[in-house]
């Protein structure tokens, strides 16, 4: 129903704005946003409670996440004069007031990242060649004027309609765009028209409808939701009299309630009146609607739904914001009753603080700071500070993963945005540690680059994925004990493999530089702690990966099932075995445990990401395009490095025994 | 492991014979409980084909095909010739109750939410109960769900209805008894006896293959890795086929039946109502605006055109057309072929602009003409 | 294992025995070993894209050897296709335990400092076990029911067999023959041709289809393959290309039954489609030989449990607002002895353990999207017979203590040790 719904709304949409002259080129668009939100406002609402996904969450976080999913940014820059600049920031929360309340507006704002001409061209939306002239961003007007070929957001779906039969491995990259877009498209359409029934009237036709509902022409939707006991009635009454003419205002009033009712798209909005046993399901304006058609609707929600009603047919914004604090608060009172509010603001200050981020900043501090403190080594006071300086976003990190256990009630890790905070911290605290044990300031130069570059990628691939990372789970990973157990294990091997890596390249380029080539202890140490990692890494690689079997025998009948992700885990075990092995019968020295362990990095990623990609072709476009490429560059960067650092090690060996034929070398 | 080295050792073997003896493990004798067995099947049957005399003899709405039901009356019952042109395929009349009706119908399409709702407006209830909150009950050795209804039905007052339906797909098997309430009751034993006791004479495929669907997402647990876990690629089976125009683009996500779109912004669909067909045509019309309601004489007068094996009523208006779901297609023209069947109306709505209409009517025509019920 | 010493052969002139017990307690054999089965492992993900998981795992991982048909794309848009041999999973795993048990634990010095190393090797080498145990004496099928409705068998995922059934009253006497022998009659006019002594008829299969679907014939259209008429119609099998996921394929083939006394001949067309939940009886192919009555039914593998189950009730519910299950399961009576039974619960990582089976929630229907809508419900349970269960667990005890004991223990000999302290930097 709401696909079809859809559908021909798209044409209602055109007719909306082909008042606005179509551009003949997408010169930038100026936004004439007359209107402000008030902070005070913002504030408020940005702790409103919504459910969406399956779980009750801030307004805050829901526009996040859908302006993260239709926009690919968390925030909305526009240009309010005209001078080709952004001046003006709206938070998602902003943003999606602006959607709700003036959707003509809004609809003007530019939203969809469009990253290929050919794109554009598929759907007839007009651009200057091939420049890339502001062509990224196509508003919701642009996509619902109609263009050359229709109208584009019409054709934008025909299209993506086509192509999502396909296999996603099988599309184009162009093909793959068109549906990736689409689905943005169709998320903003079902926000563009979540309200507008709030706008809509409808008519009271035929004396017998009148003389029921009172004697008016038309009824707005709050109005009509108070008289539906009285229609129900009128209905259940006269049931024999609807094909009588007179009668057919009434018919055709319950054909179009009997429309509207129960077809709801975005986050639902209306708390049940009772408790959480009694029902869990939110409600959205259909949703109401359908408890109306079918019994009464408590007078709470009758109330909450005529504040959200005068808020969108206010005309001016003191008392628009006036009644929407008030819808507000009965539903934060309704949901602070049932239970449910508790984690909100929660979860709205942890958005707000972002703690993570605030730690990527401190990183890079550190980063400066323990540099500072290579340039004085024998300083013992800026080895210390460097430590305090890694340590202070660590505590934040940890915060920020302790407050994601918190909202969610689970482990630190269930699902692979999480993997890229905890692998952060894991491997953070282990280089203080490790530092501590041995005072080499290269372990704690490493650590605050490791933890700056996992949180970027954390955030690199929250915009990719484009989904709620708080989302509740599916029943097979309803298991606090394996989340705990297997998948933090796994991960901290892990963690430990990319750290190994980091710290065998290290000791290569160390070596093939010649860089403090006359502190052997130094070098040595570089080995032991690359050698201590990995072997770290292996206890809990290992365990982490039979432990998984173990999950899968419990849940899945069956202890390994060589699926690619099993295999994935598997394979780092294997390196780490083999490296070790190899190390422990002499086959390899420090030149080649560095290598090895640097190469295990690729393993890991392999395994850690790579894996999903092969996969039975579950993963949206933007995931599997960049993060195979972010992959693919890796593998490059860490593969030249090794070749670097060993060709340059053999060299400098091979110059060095030229020069001095007695002399021994450090390595094999 | 070794079970897949075997084909290649009994290739190296065997090659050059043509024939290979296998051998019958030794006999073990099981009981009914181990292996129920049906000795009795047809080939279709056991094959799990359709039947295809539906299709192949063109009768009114195909009701006939699909399931035989084999199952005998109750006592004091008796059978009478089935009408499958009124979707009726096994008729029951009980003596001493002359009132009372019992058939059964066959996979009639629609949709289960769509024929329950019919149900209670047959009896002028709006209120219309979800289908989980009705009993279930034992219905041609399938779990069915039981409705009952009373009061006023087809203008009758004091009736009642006792209704059990299996679903497949998007088709509904029913059997229903109506008759005055006291005669009902009196006989709801022997009607939920019959229902119990009917069976599939011939078992057409179900609509899903049994559930060995083991695409779960990761099964050893992991993490979710993003994107929905599963997408049905096949579609739901249709209850309905025709032949569609060239130039009609399915409309995918859709709950309409045999839903296609032409044109800039033209639909045309297949459903299924409740209701009568003068308040449906009028309720029709109302989307154009200006097309008032239809007088006798203009009701008596709109044309019929062939459809599922009936005549069917022709709407054809033009203006301005804004549909109940808020579509709005100035110059627009709105074309709907309506049927009564089996108390519910089934129609084709063509809708667009004028002059896409114009150009799509001959292929609506010849759509209607063949449209018929899928087995 | 701290040093070369662990593995090095003595010096003496050895044995040819000697030499071939060094080998396998070789550590360098043990790195190559793993090397090949990192190389396997990897291969084996990548084909999985191909092929399916059945056939990888068949081909790749329980098999001596296989040659990797690559098919790598590589970043300059052409694919990387070399036919490349590798020792199969399971040549490797079995090298790799026996060198694990000659090297790793018999050679390996026996004291305390190697007691972690030991301990893990054996928690390893326990896995091994489990999983050869696994693969050759476990089998694996669903149970599919409606609520309210019982079983005594299980039904095997991927395999299909031929069961010959006597009508004996209400009883049936069957004879089996796995669907694995008919293979070689997958090419006309290849056949197979099942006889034993005491039977009345010869069975000769033929035209065996890994996946097909059953097609009346009508006069209107031709087919190339073969024809039965019998009465009721015309019928053949139509191929339909196999699906990577193997459960989803059914088998079906062409039977001749050819009668020892006059050579009367009864033909027809199997099909191994099972209905199960819908239907659970099976509707034989049914033809009489001197008075007896006779069933011919391809099926898939169907194994008698020791115990009876019923499924009582399902429950599954969604998160709020949304078709994504948050937790399914069910309730049923296990009835082995005791006349009226014992309920238990079976849900998510929480399978059912009794008499050697295991009884997984593995999934239900109707699922959302599909056309049918619940309730009422089915649960599918997975359901595995495998002796070896437990042992991976027990394994993974093993060998985290294993490994603990040993880097705990290297890492205070470190941290005590002189090296560490020598090169430590001085700071002021």
């Amino acid at each position: 129903m709401r696909g079809l719904a859809k559908w021909w709304l798209w044409s209602f949409a055109a007719v909306l704005a082909a008042q606005q002259p179509a551009p003949e080129a997408a010169a930038p668009e100026v936004v004439r946003r007359t209107h402000a939100w008030s902070p005070a406002t913002v504030e408020a609402l940005a702790t409103l409670p919504v459910q969406e996904g399956g779980r009750v969450k801030p307004l805050s976080a829901h526009a996040a996440a859908t302006l993260h999913l239709v926009h690919g940014r968390r925030d909305m820059k526009l240009d309010t004069d005209g001078d080709g600049k952004d001046d003006l920031t709206l938070t998602p929360t902003e943003w999606l007031l602006d959607v709700w309340f003036f959707p003509e507006v809004a609809a003007h704002y530019p939203l969809f990242r469009i990253e290929n001409v050919e794109v554009l061209d598929a759907i007839g939306i007009p651009h200057e060649g091939g420049q890339r002239f502001r062509l990224e961003y196509v508003s919701f007007a642009a996509m619902a004027a109609p263009g050359r070929v229709g109208v584009p957001g019409q054709k934008l779906i025909e299209l993506a309609h086509q192509y999502s039969r396909k296999q996603p491995l099988d599309r184009s990259p162009v093909e793959s765009h068109l549906v990736n877009s689409a689905q943005q498209v169709n998320t903003y359409y079902d926000l563009h028209y979540q309200m507008e029934v709030l706008r809509s009237t409808f008519p009271i036709e035929g004396e017998p409808l009148r003389a029921a509902l009172g004697e008016v022409e038309s009824l707005d939707f709050a109005a009509l939701l108070e008289r539906l006991p009285a229609f129900r009635t009128l209905l259940r009454e006269n049931s024999d009299k609807l094909e009588d003419p007179a009668w057919a205002g009434a018919a055709r009033l319950g054909a179009a309630l009997q429309q509207l009712s129960g077809s709801d798209a975005g986050a639902a909005l209306f708390p049940p009146t009772g408790s959480v046993g009694d029902s869990e399901v939110w409600l959205g304006l259909g949703g109401v609607l359908d408890l109306g058609v079918r019994g009464d609707i408590a007078a709470e929600k009758l109330g909450m739904v005529r504040h959200l009603q005068r808020a969108i047919v206010a005309t001016e914004q003191g008392p628009r914001e006036r009644e929407l604090v008030q819808f507000r608060d009965a539903v934060v009172a309704r949901a602070t009753a049932r239970g449910e509010y508790a984690k909100v603001e929660l979860e709205n200050t942890y958005l707000t603080k972002s703690w993570h981020y605030q730690a990527l900043h401190w990183f890079l501090l550190a980063i400066v700071v323990v540099g500072v403190g290579w340039l004085a080594p024998r300083k013992r006071w800026l080895w210390a500070l460097g430590l305090v300086a890694t340590a202070i976003p660590l505590g934040m990190l940890t915060w920020d993963i302790v407050l994601r256990c918190l909202i969610r009630e689970r482990p630190p890790i269930v699902n692979l945005h999480d993997t890229f905070l905890f692998i952060a911290a894991v491997g953070v605290a282990a280089a203080i540690v490790g530092e501590v044990i041995v005072r080499r300031r290269f372990v704690i130069a490493l650590a605050p680059i490791f933890g700056a570059l996992l949180i970027a990628l954390a955030r690199a691939f929250e915009v990719e994925d484009g989904k709620d990372q708080l989302a509740p789970l599916i029943a097979v990973l309803d298991t606090n004990y394996y989340l705990a157990t297997h998948v933090t294990s796994i991960n901290m091997g892990y963690a430990a493999g990319m750290f190994g890596a980091l710290v065998g390249t290290l000791w290569l380029l160390l070596q093939a530089f010649g860089i403090a080539r006359h502190d052997q202890a130094f070098h040595k140490a570089v080995v032991r702690a690359c050698y201590g990692i990995v072997a770290f890494g292996l206890i809990f690689a290992v365990f982490g990966t039979i432990y998984g079997g173990v999950w899968a025998n419990d849940s899945w009948g069956r202890f390994w099932g060589w699926d690619p992700k099993e295999n994935g885990a598997l394979l780092i075990c294997i390196a780490q075995v083999a490296l070790l092995h190899a190390r422990w019968c002499g086959w390899v020295k420090d030149l080649g445990f560095c290598v090895g362990a640097a190469l295990t990095g690729i393993v890991v990623a392999f395994s850690w990401f790579h894996v999903n990609l092969l996969g039975i072709g579950l993963h949206s476009y933007g995931f599997a395009s960049s993060t195979k490429s972010a992959l693919f560059w890796y593998y490059g960067i860490q593969l030249a490095l090794v070749a670097v650092g060993w060709f340059g090690t053999v060299m400098r060996r091979v110059g060095a025994a030229a020069a001095v034929p007695a002399a021994v070398p450090a390595g094999d | 492991m070794m079970r897949s080295l075997r084909p290649v050792l009994l290739a190296l073997v065997v090659v050059p014979a043509c024939q290979r003896e296998a051998e019958w493990s030794p006999p073990q004798s099981r009981s009914a409980e181990q292996r129920p067995t049906n000795w009795d099947a047809t080939t279709r049957d056991r094959l799990g084909l359709p039947d295809l005399r539906g299709t192949t003899s063109g009768q009114a709405g195909g009701a006939a095909a699909g399931l035989q039901f084999a199952g005998s009356a109750p006592t004091g019952w008796s059978e009478q010739p089935a009408q499958p042109g009124r979707f009726r395929d096994r008729i029951w009349t009980i003596g001493g109750a002359p009132d009372v009706e019992c058939y059964l119908t066959n996979a009639v399409g629609g949709g289960v939410q769509q024929n329950v709702a019919r149900w209670f407006g047959q009896f002028g209830i709006r209120d219309v109960k979800p289908i989980e909150a009705l009993p279930v009950v034992e219905f041609a050795g399938k779990p069915g769900r039981l409705l009952e209804l009373s009061g006023s039905f087809q203008g009758k007052a004091g009736y009642a209805m006792l209704l059990a339906f299996t679903v497949a797909g998007d088709s509904v098997t029913t059997l229903k008894m109506t008759g005055p309430e006291a005669d009902v009751a009196a006989h709801k034993e022997e009607f939920l006896a019959l229902a119990k006791g009917l069976r599939a004479a011939s078992a057409s495929p179900m609509p899903e293959a049994p559930p060995i669907e083991r695409g779960q997402p990761m099964p050893d647990g992991h993490p979710p890795i993003g994107g929905d876990a599963k997408r049905d690629t096949m579609p739901p089976p249709q209850p309905f086929a025709a032949e569609v125009p060239a130039g009609w683009q399915p409309v995918a996500g859709t709950q309409r039946l045999l839903h296609h779109s032409f044109g800039s912004g033209g639909e045309v669909y297949v459903s299924q109502l409740g209701g009568t067909m003068r308040a449906m045509l009028d309720i029709w019309r109302g989307e154009i605006a200006g097309a008032g309601q239809l007088s006798e004489a203009e009701f008596a007068a709109v044309p019929k055109v062939p459809m599922l094996g009936g005549q069917a009523h022709l709407l054809d208006v033009a203006g301005d057309y804004r549909s109940m779901g808020g579509k709005q297609i100035p110059g627009g023209r709105l074309l709907v072929a309506a049927i009564e069947q089996d108390g519910a109306i089934v129609f084709a709505k063509l809708f667009g602009t004028a002059a896409d209409v114009e150009a799509q009517r001959e292929g609506f025509l010849r759509f209607c003409a063949t449209l018929r019920r899928n087995p | 294992m701290n040093g070369p010493a662990a593995h090095v052969a003595p010096p003496v002139a050895p044995s040819p025995l000697r030499a071939v017990v060094d080998l396998l307690a070789s550590m360098k054999l043990t790195i190559v070993l793993l090397l090949a089965f990192g190389v396997l492992t990897f291969a084996g993900t990548l084909a999985q894209q191909h092929q399916g998981l059945f056939v990888v795992q068949r081909d790749y991982f329980e098999s001596f050897w296989v040659v990797w048909d690559t098919q790598m794309p590589l970043p300059l848009g052409r694919d990387l296709t070399l036919k490349v041999p590798l020792l199969g999973g399971y040549s490797i795993l079995l090298a790799l335990f026996v060198n694990l048990v000659v090297g790793g634990v018999v050679r390996h010095r026996w004291n305390w400092r190697n007691a972690g190393i030991l301990v893990a090797h054996l928690g390893i080498g326990l896995l091994l076990v489990a999983g050869w145990v696994k693969l050759h004496y476990s089998y694996a099928g669903h149970v599919a029911l409606y609520e309210g409705k019982s079983t005594r068998t299980m039904v095997s995922f991927h395999d299909f067999e031929l069961a010959l059934l006597r009508r004996d009253g209400d009883r049936v006497v069957e004879r089996t023959v796995p669907a694995t022998a008919f293979e070689v009659a997958a090419r006309a006019p290849r056949s197979v041709t099942l006889d034993a002594p005491d039977l009345p008829f010869q069975v000769v299969v033929s035209g065996w289809l890994e996946n097909c679907r059953p097609q009346q014939k009508g006069p209107m259209f031709a087919t190339d393959m073969p024809v039965v008429e019998d009465g009721q119609g015309a019928w053949f099998l139509q191929s339909v290309p196999p699906e990577k996921e193997r459960e989803r394929n059914t088998a079906g083939c062409y039977v001749t039954v050819i009668e020892k006394v006059g050579r009367k001949e009864h033909k027809a067309v199997l099909h191994g489609l099972d209905l199960r939940p819908f239907a659970e009886e099976r509707s034989p192919f049914r033809f009489e030989v001197e008075g007896t009555t006779w069933g011919l039914d391809l099926r898939r593998v169907v194994w008698d449990l020791p115990f009876a189950v019923r499924l009582d009730r399902f429950e599954k519910s969604d998160h709020p607002g949304t078709m994504m299950a948050r937790d399914f399961s069910s309730w049923v009576t296990v009835f082995d002895g005791a006349a009226e039974g014992r309920p238990v619960h079976i849900y998510m990582n929480h399978p059912l353990r009794s008499h050697e089976h295991v009884f997984f929630q593995t999934n239900w229907g109707p699922q959302p999207g599909s056309s049918m809508k619940g309730p009422p419900w089915w649960s599918v349970f997975e359901v595995a017979k495998n002796p070896s269960d437990a042992w991976p667990k027990y394994a993974s005890y093993v060998i985290l203590l294993g490994l603990l004991v040993h880097f705990i223990a290297k890492l205070i000999r470190f941290l005590n040790s002189s090296t560490r302290r020598a090169t430590l930097p001085e700071m002021s």
